[in-house]
Order: structure tokens, then sequence, then C-alpha cells
């Protein structure tokens, strides 16, 4: 196990070194100046241009650009915004909310989407098994941001059952209830169909005649040894789905005014901060990669078939 | 635990219930069909299956995939999927109770103590992802409230009595880890755990190399012994029987077209299917010579031909058996077959 | 969600021979099993609708979406307009009508280029093998370690104004990033799909008897991976339009004076308490367009493959 840890680590570092080389050549390799909307809608200053420069070494050759780039990202130096703040600072302050509301939605979206995914799939073929099929569908035609504006208007404006938007800076379980079910629920569909088909799919094997032949209880058979079966595509399916969250955290933290890092990078885009804007990218993807890289080892941990020696 | 019992005093259940067989009879098949009700049509399996079994016998089911012995074997066990399995008529009594007008939870509690099942392809039938002594342990924590450590303990002796080596250390590993005998004697390690009467074996070597399928049946013949447990044992290797079985009860289209003791069976088939079956094992004793496999196929389970269900394959037949059935009937004292030309077949 | 909708898919079958005549009875039992979905048909009248808008909107409506009547804003629906009016005294009928465009334009491109690059990719990939599939698979891996909607943002907020120049050049922007970032799941289908079909005997008797490698593409190749090629590509498309829409939301993807109803809703939420309206409408439009499509790549997907119901 260790020294699988190591080596998926090691295995890792190529991937970064691409994605921030990718990031790096999106941001200062695409044809334009990469000064232009770093000021805002003004063009900028002369000076800071030149520190601009300076800073970034864009007067070097692309390699020792990004080389540079990459050390400094190394240090945990991820630019400043166009007002002299560090991005880094910024982001130590925000992050805690949003882990707070990707944990929460991702509690939400497996614990409700797996309970769905179950009872449609032992009763497959029945009323709720299509009225659910053709429902999840319905919900994951619906965008992110539609969701969060319609659940804003009727569950917090029309009904009052939950805070409309959050107004402090360390919001509550309780203010953060309605963004983690907004962001949970596209993928709560999905969950819960990858359930049902992995289920409905065990419920035929031969371990579980088995676990029936053993004269265990149908609670058992089904809610232990198929359901157990059932969740390793669906545990690897919510790490590979953790970027659509971040994605989505940036939305559902600009609709519901939440002081995290998703809110932080949606006012950089408007601000047209754009050091604030990859930066923050840039630790959110490399978040992504390190949460892959859990859910790899947690896979091996399900299933013990992978070998990871 | 104790490794052998005594076989007239009934064995104490959690569940309350006791089953006591008389006069050592333990299983009692009575006039079984099931259909199978699919979207082209409905499929008879199993059309009208009698037969007993009695403390320390062991019955062969012999047929041909597909003529209804695992179905037989499932529907004893109760883990056929219904639907789209339906038990239209007939009983199975365990020690003079109908399992089939039992209610689930009770016939729910005889699988395992009562009469388990070992399965063909251990590897699939073992959840890949539990460790083979919890899965074990798993029936004394069920079925007897026994707690973890001790239900692992009586594991660990399982596995020792069915000669896993080093049983200790690798009672945490993983089915994928042993070979495919290991993971037949785990199985098998599983279904005894319990001390049942009736021990069903649905092919239990077909997967495995010929020098494993004969220590497991050697393995299995000697706890039947130990244990006088009553044996169904389901292949369709006539090979495989020939050491273990008492009788053989020999099934083709959801039929059982003859039943004998399986010496008297060997010498002397009196049925023409039972012949091309064993015609069609190859001896040594016959080298040189051509293999008599049976032609044709057997029937469509939706489309049973009239008459005899073998006469398009038989050599024998005539117009009688594409007219009447035959019924199973005593053709010497103690062999049955269901053949019209049964007497002229055994003395041929 | 894109990337979350390839995840559920997987890899048709590869059938046992490419010969003409199998394909078409493949193609007609697909056909058959597709008349008699009701889901199909809806899907079908959706896509049919939506792309009718998008080319002939003066078709549905003879008001001007850029006809502002300030003195009428925020009129509620009925009051003289169907769907009533926004703050700018936009008619919210004629915007919706004329926003289908941007959404189906990005939908129809994007997917068209993912489908050209990946597919072309993942084709080189798996028919080389060797160097070719190492370099490509990893490169793959690079993009597919920055989630579509993060790597767009920045792609996007580093694109010179050149882009914002006129209508199409802001489409253009928005399926450029899309595409750059989103060909690596087309390429990864496109690969295994080749690498089933390979080595069967039928392509290798091809070889042997001398067939060129586009004559092999084209006769056996294509033809087996075409169908999760579709289903997969029509899915996609209905969530590169929902992310157009969630870009033109946070402000970084389509523009004023472009119609989108990404930016309407945008617009909206600020007005959420007292004009509902404004935000429901344009959240309509935009599920009904994606849930077309994603509707559409099920039934499809149901008909090629019986098996996953």
């Amino acid at each position: 196990m260790g020294t699988y840890v190591i080596r998926r680590l090691l295995q890792m570092i190529p991937v970064i070194l691409g994605a921030t080389f990718l990031i790096f050549t999106m941001v200062f390799a695409l044809p334009g100046d990469p000064l232009a909307g770093k000021c805002g809608e003004r063009p900028c200053p002369p000076a800071y241009a030149a520190a601009f420069r300076e800073k970034y070494n864009l007067n070097d050759p692309l390699p020792i650009q990004y080389g540079k780039y990459v050390g400094n990202l190394a240090q945990g130096d991820f630019g400043e915004t166009t007002n002299g703040i560090k991005v880094i600072d910024q982001l130590k302050a925000r992050y805690p909310i949003t882990a707070k509301l990707a944990l929460m939605a991702l509690a939400f979206e497996a614990i409700v989407g797996i309970t769905v995914g179950v009872f449609t799939g032992i009763k497959k073929g029945g009323f709720l098994d299509n009225l659910v099929l053709i429902s999840t569908l319905v919900v994951i035609s619906i965008p992110v941001f539609v969701v969060g504006g319609l659940s804003q208007y009727f569950l917090g404006v029309k009904l009052g059952l939950f805070p409309v938007t959050v107004t402090s800076a360390n919001p509550s379980f309780y203010q953060l209830m309605l963004p983690a079910m907004v962001l949970g629920s596209i993928s709560l569909a999905y969950i819960s169909r990858l359930t049902r088909t992995s289920l409905v799919e065990n419920l035929r094997s031969d371990y579980v005649r088995t676990a029936t032949a053993k004269g265990l209880r149908r609670r058992r058979s089904i809610g232990l040894h198929a359901l157990r079966n059932s969740l390793i595509p669906v545990v690897t399916f919510i790490g590979f789905d953790f970027g659509f969250l971040l994605g989505g955290a940036i939305v559902t933290e600009a609709i519901f005014n939440i002081p995290g890092v998703g809110g932080y990078l949606f006012r950089s885009i408007r601000a047209r901060d754009g050091a604030s804007v990859v930066g923050t990218v840039t630790v959110l993807v490399i978040v992504f990669l390190f949460v892959n890289l859990l859910v790899d080892l947690l896979y091996g941990l399900l299933d013990p078939r992978i070998s990871h020696d | 635990m104790t490794t052998t019992q005594d076989t007239t005093t009934p064995k104490e259940k959690t569940s309350g219930v006791t089953y006591t067989p008389e006069d050592g009879l333990l299983l009692e098949v009575e006039d079984l069909y099931v259909e199978f009700h699919t979207p082209d049509g409905i499929a008879t399996a199993i059309n009208g299956v009698s037969f007993d079994l009695h403390q320390g016998e062991s019955l062969a089911i012999l047929g041909e995939s597909g003529s209804g012995k695992s179905v037989t074997a499932q529907a004893i066990m109760g883990i056929l999927d219904m639907p789209p399995a339906v038990i239209p008529g007939g009983h199975i009594r365990y020690c003079g109770q109908d399992l089939l007008s039992m209610p689930e939870d009770q016939r729910r509690r005889t699988r395992g103590p009562e009469v388990s099942m070992i399965f063909q392809d251990a590897l699939s039938s073992l959840n890949p992802v539990f460790p083979v002594g919890w899965q074990i342990a798993e029936m004394f924590r069920m079925h007897r409230g026994v707690n973890k450590s001790d239900a692992l303990q009586q594991a660990i002796r399982l596995m020792e009595r069915v000669q896993i080596p080093a049983a200790r250390d690798r009672v945490k590993a993983y089915p994928h880890q042993f070979s495919g005998g290991m993971r037949q004697r785990i199985m098998i390690a599983m279904a005894i755990a319990l001390d049942p009467a009736v021990l069903i074996a649905d092919e239990p070597t077909t997967a495995l190399d010929v020098t494993v399928q004969a220590q497991i049946m050697a393995l299995l013949e000697e706890l039947q012994q130990e244990r006088q447990m009553g044996l169904i044992l389901i292949t369709h290797d006539l090979g495989v029987v020939a050491d273990v079985a008492d009788r053989i009860a020999v099934m083709y289209a959801g039929r059982f077209v003859e039943k004998a003791d399986v010496v008297e069976l060997y010498s002397a088939p009196a049925h023409p299917y039972t012949r091309g079956l064993l015609e069609s094992i190859p001896r040594l004793d016959q080298k040189g010579q051509t293999l008599a496999a049976i032609g044709g196929l057997p029937p469509n389970l939706m489309r049973i031909p009239p008459g005899c269900p073998f006469n398009p394959r038989c050599r024998r037949a005539e117009d009688v058996c594409r007219r009447d059935r035959p019924e199973l009937r005593e053709v010497v004292p103690g062999r049955l077959a269901a053949c019209h030309f049964a007497e002229e077949v055994i003395n041929a | 969600m894109t990337d979350a909708a390839v995840a559920e898919v997987t890899v048709a079958e590869p059938r046992d021979a490419g010969t003409r005549e199998e394909e078409r009875s493949l193609a007609s039992d697909a056909w058959r099993a597709l008349r008699h979905n009701p889901i199909f048909w809806v899907s079908a009248v959706l896509i049919a609708v939506f792309t009718l808008m998008a080319i002939w909107p003066s078709l549905f409506t003879n008001t001007d979406p850029r006809e502002a009547i300030l003195a009428e804003s925020r009129s509620r629906p009925g009051d003289g307009t169907w769907f009533g009016r926004d703050i700018q005294g936009y008619d919210i009928y004629a915007r919706c009508i004329y926003g289908a465009r941007a959404s189906i334009l990005v939908g129809v491109l994007t997917t068209t280029m993912v489908v050209v690059i990946g597919g072309g990719i993942g084709m080189i990939s798996g028919y080389l093998g060797g160097v070719w599939d190492a370099t490509f698979s990893r490169i793959g891996d690079i993009f597919f370690s920055i989630p579509l909607l993060l790597g767009a943002i920045i792609f996007l907020s580093s694109l010179p104004e050149f882009f914002n120049e006129n209508y199409f050049l802001v489409i253009m922007k928005v399926v450029l990033a899309l595409a750059f970032l989103g060909w690596p799941s087309l390429a990864r289908l496109m690969r295994s799909s080749v690498i089933q079909v390979k080595p069967n005997d039928y392509v290798q008797a091809a070889r042997a008897l001398g067939a060129s490698p586009s004559r092999i593409i084209r006769s056996h190749i294509l033809p087996n991976s075409l169908a999760p090629l579709i289903v997969v590509a029509t899915i996609s498309l209905g969530g590169y339009i929902a992310i157009e829409a969630t870009l033109s939301f946070l402000g970084i993807g389509l523009q004023p004076p472009a119609i989108s109803w990404g930016i309407d809703i945008s617009a909206a939420i600020v007005g959420l308490r007292t004009t509902p309206h404004m935000l429901f409408f344009p959240s309509l439009f935009l599920s009904l367009a994606v849930l077309g499509f994603i509707l559409m790549g099920d039934a499809v997907r149901d008909a090629l493959d019986p098996k996953t119901r």
C-alpha cells in the first residue's frame, strides 16, 4: 500500500506538470497581450506592466518562463491580485468554507443518490423505477445555476424554508444547506442511476444467489453483499465527478453569495482580475488531482481484486 | 462444535423449530413442476419429478445442460428467481414439512442449518470483496448468533477440516487469492458449517482440473459419510458419480427417465438415453473405436415433442413413441424407467 | 457535465462481422426500437423546434429582441407580452427565441470539432498503437485532469479582446475553449472501440489481403465505433449547451449584445424577489434544450444496447 501511494504520487508528477503547463500556455502563450484584462477595464500603467513582465518572466524564452512559473507554484506563490494581495492568502481564508460546502454536497448526493438507486434497483421496472429514470434525466438537464436560481426563489423567497443568501463570513451548517443541495443535485441524479444499474447487475450475480442459499435475510443479501459490490463504480464516479463539483461550487457560491473560493473566483472574473483567476483555478485543479488519487486508494480498499503492490 | 453427530437425535436450532427425520427420510420431492414465464412463452423446466432422499444416502441427478437438474436443485433450495420461475404444482417435504407452503422466514432459516448447497463456479459464487473466513463465519453469526471472533475461530477449524493448508494464515485472504480447488473447498466448508442434513452439490467439479476433481469428490464423500448427510449430486458427468453416488436418477427434458442403483444402471441401462450416455464415455479397453455420441439436441422446453420427449433422438423410436408418453414404471424390481421398450433395452 | 455523461456510456460490444447486411439489420433493429420509444419522439420534437428556432427565429416572433421599451420594464407575463419584460425592457419571449441560436451553434460546432479532433486522435492511437498511443494517451490524461468548466474559465479569461468583436467570434471563442478541453473523452472512447475491433479475425483477414488502412478504417472500424460515438456526442451536445450557458452566466462566455439564455438568467438572479418570471422563462428554454439532447442520446443508447435497461 505504501509503495503504491508513492508510485501513484510519482505518476501524478507528470500530470501535474502537464496540467500546469497547459494552464501556463493558455494564460501566457495564447495570441494576445497577457496583460490584457489584468488591470480591470483600463490598460495597465507602464510601471505595472514592467513589473508584471518582470514578475512572470515574460522577457525570458518560453521554457524558462514556464520553469520559473512552476518554481513559484511549488513555493506556494500563486501570484498577486491587482491590489497586490497574495492569491494564496485569499485562498487560505476561503477554502474552509468551500470545503464545508463541497463536503455537505457530497454527503447529500451520496446518501440520497444511493438510497434512491437502491430502492429503484430492487423494484426494477416498477412505476417508481420508471418515474425516477425519467425524472433523473430531467434533473441532469437543468444546469446548476438554474437549479440554484429556481430553488432560491421557491424554497428561499416563496416558502422561506432556507436563508435566501449567506450573509456571514463564516456560514453555518443551516445556511449552507440549500446551496449544498443545489450543488449536489445533478450528481445526485447520476449517482442514483449508476447505483441502480450497478445494483441490478449485481443482484443477478452468483454470489448473491449464494447469500440467499446461506439463509441470509434478503436485507442482508442486498444491503451488504450486493450493495458493497455495487458501490465500487459509484465511488469511482464520485471522485471523477469532483471536478464538476468544483465547477458547480463557483456557480453556487456566486448565486448564494457565499464567501468561499468559488465566490472569490466569480468576483475575480467579474473584476477581470486575471492573476486571481489563474491562481485560484490552478489550486482547484491540483486539489482535483489529489482527490482522484484518494479515490484510487479508496477503490483499492473497496475492491480487494485491485492490486496495490 | 463436534465434527460427528448422532444421527438419531434432532439438532438444536436457534430458530426453535426442530426437524426430525422419520425412519431416516429427509427429503421427499413429489410431482414437482417448475415453469419459466418468459416474453416468448412458457418453458416447462421440470415436468413432474418425484424422489426421496434418506440420511447417509447419495443420489446423483444426471442430465445434459437444460435437462432441469439445476432447476430441481434450486427449487429444493428455494433460490429460484420468482418471477420468472413459477412452481405450479408439487411438494418438497423436508422431515415431513412442506417447504413450499412454509412462511418465507421459516424457510430461510432452513437454508444452511438444514439444507445447504455448493455451486459450480466457486469464484463467482463467493463474494469477491469479503475475506473467505468472514464469509464462512457469517453462517455462525447469522444463524447461531455467535460473536465475530468465535465465529472466525470456527471458520478456521472448518477450513482445516476441508484441508486448506495454513488455514489460520489464509482466513483473511480473498477468494481471488485461492486456486480453483481451494475455492471449492471454501464453498464446501461454508455449506457444511452448520451441519446440514441435506447437501446439494450442483456440478461441484465441472470447473476444475481432472486431478483436483477427484480430490474434491473424495472430500465430499468423506464428509458425507462422516456426517451422515443426504447428498444430492447434480452432474452431467457419469464418471464423477460412479464412486460417490448410491442411486442415480437420469433426467431428460424436465422428467426422470430412469432411476436405479448405480451399479445396476452401469451394468444394464434400462433407457436408450442412459445407454447413449454410457456409450459416449471414452473407455480405455475400446481404444480405436468410434465414440457413440447421441445425435441431435435436447428439445426446446417451450415445445416438448408429443409422445416420448426423447423420440426424435432415439434409434429405437417407433410410432408408439411419437404418440404416447411412457410413464416412469418399474421394469424389474428396484428399477424404474420411462420407455416403452425398457425390457428390451435392459436385456440388450 | 459532459464528463459525467460520458462516464455512464460504456463502449458497445463489437459486432462479429462488419458486412453491409448485418449493419443494415442492426440499424433497422435499432430504428424499430427507437420508433416505439415515446422518449425518442419527445426529444426529436424538442431538438427540431430548437433547431428551427436557431435557424429562423422570426418564424416564432416578430418582435426585435433588442428593442428596449424601458417604460414597460419588468412588466409581468400577459401585460402585452407573453413572458413579460426584463429590466432593460426587452421582450423576454423574443429573447428566449433568439437565445436558441447561440446555444445550438455552440453545441453543434463544439460537438463537430470534438468528434473530428477526438475521434481522429482516438483512431490514430488505437490503430497505430505503440509510441503514438502512449503519447496521445498521456496528453489526454493531462487534459482530462483539468475539469472542463475550470479550464474553460482560464482559457476564456486569457483570450484577447479581438474575440469579442463580432457575434461569430464570440461564439467561436466559447467553441474553441470547449473543444480544446473536451476532445479527450471522445478520443478515449474511439480508441477503446478501435482496440476492441482491431484484433478480430475479419480485420486481420482484410489486412492480410492487403486492404489499405483507410479502407479498413472505413469499412470495419468506423461502423463498429460509430454507435457509441453518436450516443456520447449527442449527450455531450446537451452538456456543451449547459456549459455555454454557465460560462455566460459567470460573465466569461458570451457577452452582451449577444443574446444568450445564460446571460439573461444571470441578469434575472438580481431581481429574483420581485420579478421571478425573468428567471423562469430562459431557465425553462435552456433546460428543455439540454433535455432534448440528453433524452435523445439516452433513447439511442437504449435502442442500440437493450441490455442497459
